[in-house]
């Protein structure tokens, strides 16, 4: 074995590839390397022509890269900043807080997949939610700036918008513009102290006044 | 021809198994590193722009290039990425490749690293967009992200040699002088610009500097 390793080094370094100027430029290459690069390309293989195990490999694919620092575009901004880019407090319904989370989503480069691994909601969940065909709630606003990496600055944003806009859609459909506005900042003040009862006052107020979000 | 007596003992095997996983390994490693070169160059553009895919490079763009390591360790390792599986089946198991053709082995992967490259770098200008897309809504421009980074790599030997380079016009004789600058021996650059021999390397070297001698001389006299 020994021997057919070493006639078959031999070999090599009399290919083309082991010429003065080939044999120094591989050297320039460390071997772990050249090995992580036969992983990727054998991954995108994998991915490409066998469809029953593409997701995994694509995982695996993710996370090797990862390893190597190559899935984020160069200088990403602070984890702990998710706001500057899908800015949550600007929303004024559900529509628009899940397109910022959306762009968040984007800018992250998290796929449903990746979101769920991170969190203990399913694909299917993050894909109804992002793509509008239910609400998110409160939880899943919290769990969703987890997995981007956010903060407790951050969940204290988003947090606050979800229930700007949550209160803003339960309100939507009382009628009297003046009873609206009284409702609402009685309910953003008792979300501050008591979100749980908050919420149940608004379930309360939504069971009169029912108003489905994504059919607004 | 040692590279057909290599394609041969490695169809044996069906171009699988452990004689093929050390020779694409050491394919690997060449082809990380003259892509690397290349792109510290600006060649690859050149290259590629002669068969056809002009990607028609900014000026910003070449300079990351030169100042950024860890991109062009990226562009490099996800070319060879694409271009193993097609050199592998193109080459090698259709046979492809054939030493009576004049290309070796080494030239011909090359070839097909050239080929996937237009893609990689497209994947990587899409990325690049969204991202700075992200960095114009906190006001920061690709300008001053180049400028921090400068700093922060000590590129500025580096921003030197491009300030050098613009005045050479053939692109061959800017990568010789680039690569030069760079560390890399006659040998390597023979290689990586695929010349004859190192003598063609000393010539076109030769030819700058005395370009180069003959324009100070002009401009001290004038």
């Amino acid at each position: 074995m020994v021997d057919e390793t070493d006639d078959f080094d031999a070999l090599l370094e009399s290919t083309s590839l082991g010429g003065a100027g080939a044999r120094k430029l591989r050297s320039r290459t460390p071997v772990d390397r050249a090995r992580a690069v036969r992983t990727i390309a054998h991954l995108r293989n994998r991915i490409v022509h066998d469809p029953a195990h593409a997701a995994a490999a694509a995982q695996e694919l993710v996370e090797l890269l990862e390893s190597l620092g190559r899935e984020a575009p160069p200088g990403p901004p602070p984890a702990s900043d998710p706001g500057l880019v899908g800015d949550p407090t600007k929303a004024t319904s559900f529509r628009q807080l899940v397109g910022a989370m959306e762009e968040l989503r984007l800018e992250r480069g998290l796929t449903y997949k990746r979101l769920s691994q991170r969190s203990s909601l399913s694909m299917t969940t993050w894909s109804d939610v992002l793509h509008g065909k239910r609400a998110p709630s409160l939880a899943v606003v919290d769990a969703f700036v987890r997995a981007c990496g956010g903060g407790e600055n951050d969940l204290k944003v988003w947090r606050e918008s979800w229930y700007r806009v949550w209160v803003a859609e339960v309100l939507a459909d009382l009628p009297g513009q003046e009873q609206r506005a009284q409702l609402a900042a009685a309910l953003t003040g008792l979300m501050e102290h008591a979100p749980e009862l908050a919420m149940t006052v608004g379930h309360l107020l939504r069971l009169y006044f029912v108003r489905s979000w994504s059919g607004s | 021809m040692a590279d057909e007596q290599m394609v041969r003992l490695l169809s044996e095997n069906g171009f699988a198994g452990v004689q093929y996983d050390r020779f694409e390994e050491e394919v690997a490693r060449y082809g990380i590193s003259v892509l690397r070169g290349w792109l510290y160059s600006g060649y690859v553009f050149k290259l590629v722009a002669s068969r056809g895919f002009d990607l028609k490079p900014h000026e910003l763009e070449l300079e990351e290039l030169v100042r950024d390591s860890d991109l062009r360790e990226e562009l490099a390792m996800m070319t060879v990425a694409r271009a193993l599986p097609v050199f592998r089946q193109r080459a090698l198991v259709e046979a492809g490749w054939r030493a009576e053709r004049g290309a070796s082995i080494a030239t011909y992967f090359m070839g097909a690293c050239a080929y996937e490259f237009p893609n990689e770098y497209r994947r990587h200008r899409v990325q690049q967009k969204r991202w700075n897309l992200g960095r114009a809504a906190e006001g920061v421009t690709t300008e001053d992200r180049l400028s921090i980074r400068g700093v922060a790599e000590e590129a500025v030997g580096n921003l030197r040699v491009l300030e050098d380079l613009k005045g050479i016009e053939d692109a061959r004789t800017r990568a010789a002088v680039a690569l030069t600058i760079d560390g890399y021996s006659q040998e390597e650059i023979q290689q990586l610009l695929d010349a004859k021999s190192i003598r063609a390397i000393e010539g076109l070297l030769y030819r700058w500097r005395t370009k180069e001698k003959q324009r100070d001389e002009g401009r001290s006299d004038g």
